[in-house]
């Protein structure tokens, strides 16, 4: 019950009039010493108990008549939603009103999402509130945008008509920063009083502790809190919780491997369903298996590119109750080619002299797109950091290098830390002191482990280790026969995880001896990773070089350390944009094109070599363009995907919310599907008229009533 | 002083005069009939021979018709002794917009009218004020010092006392000798049932009773519009010590109570008439010369058809003699 004109309800104290008529009715009488008593009490005892129900009867109706009045006056309306008493307008008033549009509001039922209701929730909050109140409008994914600040209520209109066709974002709420912005805006309010109208869908994704602290401060204010519900209680949702490419680089041609994952979170098994993968704009049916309700489904797939660059792809499930978290977006960045740098500490005159002969026939036979840049050692001692051909490389070979000076470990270690692989191979030069005083360090260098000496026993063949995402992993699938053929005459002797300073070191082979040495190991530093093997790229060590298993292990290893695409190319929808610039790379004017076209072009900031933007709150391509030095444009493209937390669907209860936002005591309405669907427009039926009539009819009643009562008896 | 004889009144009754219609004693000869046989030449009726009795007053005649041994009875006029017995309680104090008397001042003007119409045609009158008790007796005279001392009485007496008819009828009942006529004035808001017994005493006695129950009219309609907080005008209290008190809206039972009075004044008028009691409901707004004197004269048409009966017995049924 709404009251569109609650002050005229003062008059119902008017309502107690007849009562104090009544009353005083009672006090005031003609005293008559009389002589018949005896028939006056025989009769009015006989009359009394009727006399005064009837009595009470009519001052019942007449009380209920004047109350009727001023209730009608009161402009009474009847709205199912309970938003009537929870807006009941009182003194002038700061409101905010914070809308929840975070993925989950784009959860749909009866046709409508819950953001559709929260828009015609702020629109019937913003009819019912006075004309002296400042409304601030904003929000949850980027509310330090707010729509409207302490505007009036025809600003605060025209910006929720402009909303009516606004879909929610693909980003989640994180209420307890949410909450900590929308302090600024109560804090700064113009009014004494103050008042946040959260209008959400009560997920329990984003709510925490962490908005205690926040309610602990505004306790102490003249504030109050109201939490229109507008969401529903249904969990059903499919969801594509997962699309990466799993190979660490693509290369003009070369399969793709990608992951897609799909969760069910029905109850029923989804069969047959087919799915649409989008390529740089080019649509394909993707026939998905059988999705059982309730689990996860892997779904591997195979892409190639015939052109390096940014490719975009997009994988849309078939359409559900949230249609947000069915769209992945994946940029993948095909480089033109795998460039490795061999340092090469025995140069040879002839075929296979080299200690990278082997290596570097190994990683290009047959593959045209890698590219070996190789030099000696003794070349490499005279170039600088800068040398354009190293720091290029994906892949930085070392090959029985004697030693390394501290200019060349601290130029090797920047290139690893920012994502080149490094693989390190022993031979009669290699002096294991220099390494570890230089390379390991105790644990913070790029060695993953203390070299100890040259083992000169024969190990019987190679066991490779089960482990995460070992670039060795190809060779787990040979047979033991063929791993076992590889028998070194030498090894170096490694320890590693030496007193459990380095956790990110670990072994993927070890040799088959009594003391299951490592055979390799592999230490993740910074972006880069870094392959130790134990043996020789040569001959001069074993014959593995000849063995067709080396040409796997190389390759393997080597794909897997390649230095990955350029960070930041896929992220969240929310996250700010974070894009890192080259060293020295220089960028003039650069500009953003987000996923909505209707907007212009957005300038990002650059901050310590970074680029910056944070508005990204929208799935889907985001375009970073810039002039280059030479005032031509460069470009890349990213992809944005959704928030997975907000397709947890998991509604929070109003008690744990109450709890969470202790001691302050919000008050709930709800607009949710329960409540029905009522439109902008529908401020609930006015009902004064029928109010009216009743009080008409009781009045007619009181009249007769009077009469049948004050008759002749 | 309020005057209670009103000459206007007198005038209207003095030529009707006021006749008992049973027999009265009387020490002289006047106009009534006196229950002493043989002084009249008047045959009165015929009664059975006693043994023992004179011969001389047997019926030698009749003995011859009938072969019956009876004695010829003959009535004695005589003069009337009138007993006013006015109610003096306080609820005869009771005066409403209508009228311009109390009750007690109505009924006193007719105690002093017919204690002066008495006086007049040499009738022996006396007063009893009464109301819880006897409060005043004037033995019965016929002299005009008596009615200076009766209008003397009732302009003395104030009524301001509980009514208990019923009792002090009794004792009035002691005081009057000789059969004569009592006259009651009263509103009768009293005990009916110990009044019935009193009344009952007198009739057996001999005595011809007058009732004229005075009631104001506001008593009778109750036309009160306000609401209205009645008290009982005697002071009685309720089981709680307190005055009896009733806080009413006449309106709301107004018929109801006014059927209740007329039932009570009906009930009243049935067991006078049945016991042979002349009864009279005298409204103070009425004008009491023409309800007198109406009374009277249809008094004076009655004369000799009322027939004798008893209140609270039942009445002994004369056997008429046959041939009387």
């Amino acid at each position: 019950m709404l009251l569109l004109a609650a002050p005229m309800l003062a008059g119902l104290i008017l309502a107690s009039v007849p009562i104090i008529i009544h009353l005083w009715n009672r006090r005031h009488f003609r005293l008559v010493e009389w002589a018949p008593m005896k028939y006056i009490k025989l009769t009015v005892q006989t009359n009394r108990r009727r006399m005064r129900v009837e009595q009470l009867l009519l001052l019942a109706v007449r009380v209920l008549v004047v109350a009727l009045l001023f209730i009608a006056l009161a402009r009474p309306a009847f709205s199912r939603t309970g938003f009537g008493a929870a807006l009941a307008s009182r003194s002038r008033a700061s409101r905010v009103i914070l809308i929840d549009d975070s993925m989950s509001m784009g959860y749909v039922t009866d046709r409508r999402s819950a953001f559709d209701r929260a828009k015609d929730a702020a629109a019937r909050i913003v009819s019912s509130i006075g004309s002296q109140d400042a409304v601030t409008i904003a929000l949850s994914t980027r509310p330090d945008q707010p729509l409207v600040r302490e505007g009036g209520i025809e600003e605060s209109n025209k910006v929720l008509r402009e909303m009516q066709n606004a879909s929610p974002a693909e980003a989640a709420s994180d209420w307890p920063s949410v909450f900590k912005q929308i302090d600024s805006y109560v804090s700064g309010a113009s009014h004494l009083q103050r008042e946040l109208i959260l209008i959400t869908d009560l997920r329990r994704s984003g709510w925490g502790a962490g908005v205690t602290a926040q309610a602990s401060k505004w306790a102490g204010q003249s504030f109050d809190l109201k939490i229109v519900d507008v969401g529903s209680r249904e969990t059903a949702n499919t969801v594509l919780s997962r699309f990466e490419q799993e190979d660490s680089f693509a290369l003009p041609g070369m399969p793709v491997k990608l992951r897609a994952s799909i969760r069910n979170d029905t109850n029923a098994i989804v069969r047959s369903a087919t799915a649409s993968l989008e390529i740089d704009g080019q649509s394909r049916p993707l026939v998905l298996p059988d999705l059982p309700a309730g689990q996860t489904t892997e779904v591997p797939l195979t892409v190639s590119f015939d052109k390096a660059g940014d490719h975009v792809l997009k994988l849309t499930l078939p359409n559900d109750a949230m249609p947000a978290d069915n769209t992945r977006w994946l940029v993948i960045g095909v480089r033109p080619e795998v460039r490795i740098a061999m340092i090469d500490g025995q140069v040879g005159s002839r075929a296979f002299e080299s200690s990278t002969d082997f290596v570097q026939l190994a990683l290009t036979a047959g593959l045209d797109l890698w590219q070996v840049n190789r030099r000696a050692d003794s070349e490499w001692q005279r170039v600088s950091a800068s040398d354009a051909q190293l720091t290029n490389a994906d892949v930085i070979v070392l090959s029985n290098v004697a030693s390394l000076s501290m200019q060349q470990t601290s130029v090797l270690e920047k290139l690893v830390s920012s994502g080149a692989g490094l693989m390190i191979f022993p031979g009669e030069q290699f002096d294991p002191g220099a390494y570890n005083q230089n390379l390991y360090r105790d644990g913070a260098g790029l060695l993953p482990g203390r070299i100890s000496r040259a083992n000169e026993s024969s190990p019987n063949g190679l066991a490779i280790d089960s482990v995460t995402d070992s670039p060795l992993a190809p060779m787990s699938k040979l047979a033991p026969e063929a791993l076992s053929r590889i028998r070194p005459k030498k090894f170096l002797s490694v320890a590693i995880d030496e007193k459990g300073k380095d956790p990110n070191s670990r072994a993927l082979a070890h040799w088959n001896d009594t003391e299951s040495h490592p055979a390799v190991i592999e230490k993740q530093f910074g972006r880069g990773r870094v392959i130790l093997w134990t043996v020789s790229a040569d001959r001069q060590w074993s014959d593995w070089p000849i063995d067709p298993t080396y040409v796997l292990a190389l390759r393997s290893a080597a794909s897997a350390i390649v230095r990955p695409g350029h960070i930041g190319t896929n992220f969240t929808a929310g996250e700010a944009i974070a894009y890192p610039l080259e060293t020295g790379q220089v960028v003039q004017g650069p500009l953003v094109t987000g996923p909505d076209q209707s907007m212009a072009p957005q300038p990002l900031s650059i901050l310590d070599q970074v680029l910056h933007y944070a508005s990204t709150t929208r799935a889907g391509k985001y375009t970073l363009s810039w002039k280059d030095e030479a005032g031509a444009t460069q470009s890349r493209t990213l992809g944005a995907s959704f928030n997975g937390l907000e397709s947890n669907l998991q509604p929070i209860s109003e008690s744990e919310i109450t709890n969470l936002l202790s001691p302050i005591a919000p008050t709930f309405v709800h607009w949710g599907a329960a409540a029905g669907n009522e439109s902008v427009a529908e401020k609930g039926r006015e009902i004064w008229r029928n109010v009216i009539l009743g009080v008409l009819v009781l009045a007619a009643v009181e009249t007769v009533l009077a009469m049948w009562v004050s008759r002749e008896r | 002083m309020p005057s209670y004889l009103v000459p206007e009144i007198l005038a209207r009754i003095t030529r009707l005069g006021f006749r008992a219609h049973r027999v009265v004693e009387g020490s002289i000869s006047g106009l009534h009939r006196s229950p002493l046989h043989g002084l009249s030449a008047e045959f009165a009726d015929y009664r059975q021979y006693s043994p023992g009795e004179d011969l001389k007053r047997l019926d030698w005649r009749a003995y011859a018709r009938s072969d019956r041994h009876v004695v010829k009875r003959y009535e004695e006029e005589s003069n009337l002794r009138a007993t006013l017995l006015l109610d003096a309680s306080r609820s005869m104090k009771y005066g409403g917009s209508r009228s311009k008397l109390t009750k007690y001042e109505f009924g006193a003007t007719l105690a002093a009218s017919l204690a002066a119409l008495c006086v007049r045609q040499r009738d022996a009158v006396g007063l009893a004020l009464v109301d819880q008790e006897q409060r005043t007796w004037l033995r019965p005279a016929a002299t005009q010092a008596q009615l200076a001392k009766i209008l003397d009485v009732l302009q003395r007496s104030v009524p301001d006392r509980k009514t208990e008819l019923g009792a002090v009828m009794n004792r009035v009942a002691d005081q009057i000798s000789s059969r004569g006529m009592v006259v009651i004035i009263s509103d009768l808001l009293t005990d009916l049932d110990s009044l019935y017994a009193g009344l009952g005493r007198l009739q057996h006695q001999g005595h011809e009773i007058l009732i004229f129950q005075i009631l104001d009219p506001d008593e009778i309609d109750l036309p009160f519009k306000d609401s209205m907080l009645l008290r009982d005008i005697e002071g009685a209290t309720n089981s709680e010590g307190k005055a009896d008190e009733l806080q009413v809206e006449p309106w709301a039972f107004r018929k109801a109570y006014q059927a209740a009075m007329n039932q009570f004044v009906e009930d009243v008028a049935t067991r006078c008439r049945t016991a042979a009691i002349d009864h009279m409901l005298l409204k103070t707004d009425q004008d009491l010369g023409f309800a007198l004197s109406s009374y009277l004269h249809g008094r004076l048409c009655n004369a000799g058809l009322k027939r004798g009966g008893k209140i609270g017995a039942q009445n002994p049924s004369a056997v008429p003699m046959e041939g009387a």
